[in-house]
């Protein structure tokens, strides 16, 4: 039994959860639609798990995060909302939530997601992870460089070589300041900060032999 | 020099002097003696003796030159030309003798007759001229007002002549003008030519004209004539101004449907987020609770599967729906952020395809008005939406540079270029249309072109209206 807080604007939301909660033998503590009730009520009644939703009418879930998290409240919370941007994936995880689960996921979706959060583990629904994984740079297993276009690799091998942008450019029919923006991503999409660890990196997934060539 | 003949009582020459050798082409020796009228066209002969004898009789001694009215003399070779001249008399012995003074004037009569004929020519032109002609004197009264001044103004040239100018002109814009004109006469500007200025006018039924005006002013004889030419423009300026006015209206209009675009759009996309999309999830977790409590051998589980399947879809077609109704995170995070989310679904959809985003640093973080922000986003997402599905592109560029005052939105992409009819409305394909009445809706400029090296190039440049008071 895990003890759980929903924070939600919709009480036909709440009321849905509640069931399905309880009917998996969880128990709902404490419910809000409001965040600056929520905060006060999840410190007092300190559960287990939180579900919030990002959007509370004219404010915002990400205040209930900011928060909980400037006061070190130690609830495991899993988004539970209608909408997947990237960067709100992004923001929520940054901001302490260990789960994002899509609204209208299957219920059993939701009993996992929580199962999961209270072992101390992350949880993002299906149609999130794949978000995530663009939002969240240098995440994931694998071969990072397979997320990456053809000409994104090919510009990738020839900056590991050693050549400048405006070489690229004259190579790949690009102005600089493209190739420049290219660069710029590519390092975010692989979590790298500087052309010494894009190169390590290409070296270490075989991209190109150690050395150089 | 002055030809000089005398003549005895009967006419007959007895003093020819150079000048009227030359004047007649005749020598001294040959005309002695001849009588005067070898000199005098056939015509006026009968008549010259009964003058010359009248004036015998009248005990006159002189007439001066000029008296005599305009004569004529015949020269040896027969040629006729003017001549003024002046006549004496006196007695010796007895015998009256006659002498007249001759001078030709062929050559003034002739400029005179040019003037005259520049005059009638002039006269002519300004009769027949399509503009009105005023002229009047330094004290602002009208000395010449031409049958187009009668047609555009309603009033007849005699009526106007030495009126004052002010009753061409509009009550309220007499105390200006006349200041303007003694100003004008007294500058060294001798034309303003037409069209450098709008003059307002008043016809005789005291309706008020457009009139472009070209004014001079010039001064003959020491006597200043300022000479207006003015063409009435009224009907242009009307057209003009009803032309301009459905512009206004039209923009208006156009303003007025993308506002209530974004009105409906966001409405709808609140009922369907807060009321359907919040009625699926419950029915989601209702759904799924029913199902976990009923009986796995049901006689029901085969429909409650498909109904399953079928509440899936409904939150999926919500879900997108909504991305498609609300550009996510313009609102809360701006243009460059909104766009960089679109970008980045666009590429999940299209993996061969690079969507490349370069925001310069001035434009990160500025906030525009929201209705600007929200019909530049629209009009990326269609110019992105027209590369990736009719322009075969495989590199798409979002480019985004701007401050405060102003920014430039351009999508370029590297595809198969505008077809020749893109920028014309097909049923059915609104794209380019569309992306124009955004730009026009929030007053900025739109333009399609093919890129540099192929592709399309679609721009769209917004600047805030100048702050009040600002330069």
């Amino acid at each position: 039994m895990t003890t759980l807080f929903l924070v939600d604007d919709h009480l036909m939301v709440r009321d849905g959860l509640r069931a399905v909660l309880q009917a998996a033998g969880h128990e709902v503590v404490g419910e809000a639609a409001d965040p600056t009730q929520a905060v006060a009520d999840i410190v007092r009644s300190a559960p287990q798990v939180l579900l919030l939703d990002l959007s509370l009418g004219a404010r915002s879930g990400f205040e209930v995060l900011a928060e909980l998290q400037r006061r070190a409240v130690p609830v495991r919370t899993v988004v539970l909302t209608m909408s997947a941007q990237p960067q709100h994936v992004a923001e929520a995880l940054r901001l302490g939530a260990v789960g994002y689960v899509l609204k209208g996921a299957p219920a059993s979706e939701v009993l996992r997601a929580i199962a999961l959060v209270v072992q101390g583990r992350r949880f993002l629904g299906e149609d999130v992870a794949e978000l995530a994984a663009q939002a969240l740079t240098g995440e994931g297993s694998g071969d990072p460089f397979a997320a990456l276009s053809p000409r994104e690799r090919q510009i990738v091998a020839m900056v590991v070589r050693g050549q400048s942008s405006a070489a690229v450019g004259r190579a790949l029919h690009l102005s600089p300041k493209t190739v420049d923006t290219y660069r710029s991503r590519l390092m975010a999409k692989l979590g790298t900060a500087d052309v010494t660890a894009l190169v390590r990196l290409a070296v270490r997934h075989g991209l190109v032999s150690a050395d150089g060539n | 020099m002055d030809g000089i003949v005398t003549v005895d009582a009967s006419q007959r020459i007895t003093l020819f002097n150079q000048a009227a050798e030359r004047m007649f082409r005749c020598t001294a020796a040959s005309a002695l003696g001849q009588s005067l009228e070898r000199f005098i066209p056939a015509r006026y002969r009968s008549q010259h003796a009964a003058h010359v004898e009248a004036f015998g009789a009248t005990g006159v001694t002189t007439r001066r030159m000029g008296q005599l009215g305009p004569i004529s003399g015949l020269r040896a070779d027969g040629e006729e030309f003017p001549i003024e001249a002046a006549i004496s008399q006196i007695d010796i012995d007895g015998q009256k003798f006659f002498t007249v003074i001759l001078r030709d004037v062929t050559e003034r009569v002739r400029a005179e007759e040019h003037l005259r004929e520049n005059r009638e020519t002039l006269a002519g032109v300004i009769d027949a001229a399509s503009d009105a002609v005023v002229s009047a004197d330094a004290q602002g009264r009208i000395t010449l007002f031409n049958p187009a001044a009668e047609r555009i103004f309603a009033r007849a040239a005699a009526d106007m002549l030495g009126q004052p100018l002010e009753v061409l002109i509009p009550q309220q814009y007499r105390a200006g003008h006349g200041a303007d004109l003694r100003r004008f006469a007294q500058s060294q500007v001798t034309r303003r030519a037409m069209g450098a200025g709008r003059v307002k006018g008043v016809n005789a039924r005291g309706e008020e004209l457009e009139l472009e005006a070209s004014i001079s002013h010039a001064t003959v004889n020491g006597r200043l004539t300022l000479t207006a030419i003015l063409r009435d423009v009224t009907q242009r300026v009307r057209a003009e101004t009803a032309l301009l006015k459905y512009q206004v209206e039209l923009s208006d209009l156009a303003q007025q449907l993308m506002t209530q675009e974004k009105v409906m759009t966001q409405r709808l996309a609140q009922t369907l987020h807060d009321q359907l999309g919040q009625t699926l999830t419950a029915i989601r977790l209702s759904f799924d609770l029913a199902v976990a409590q009923a009986p796995a051998e049901a006689p029901a589980a085969p429909n409650l599967r498909r109904i399953g399947t079928l509440i899936d879809q409904a939150i999926r077609e919500v879900r997108q729906a909504l991305v498609t109704l609300r550009p996510p995170l313009l609102d809360d995070n701006g243009l460059a952020a909104a766009l960089d989310n679109e970008i980045r679904a666009r590429e999940r959809d299209a993996p061969h395809l690079d969507i490349l985003l370069e925001v310069e640093a001035d434009a990160q973080a500025v906030r525009w008005p929201a209705d600007a922000e929200y019909a530049a986003f629209m009009v990326a997402r269609e110019a992105l939406a027209n590369a990736v599905q009719h322009a075969d592109a495989t590199l798409i560029r979002v480019l985004l540079c701007g401050n405060e005052s102003g920014f430039v939105l351009e999508v370029v992409d590297d595809g198969r270029g505008l077809a020749p009819t893109a920028l014309q409305a097909r049923p059915g394909h609104l794209g380019m249309v569309g992306m124009r009445e955004r730009a026009l809706a929030i007053g900025a400029r739109f333009t399609v072109k093919s890129g540099d090296e192929g592709g399309a190039r679609v721009r769209l440049h917004w600047a805030a209206a100048p702050q009040e008071g600002a330069a």
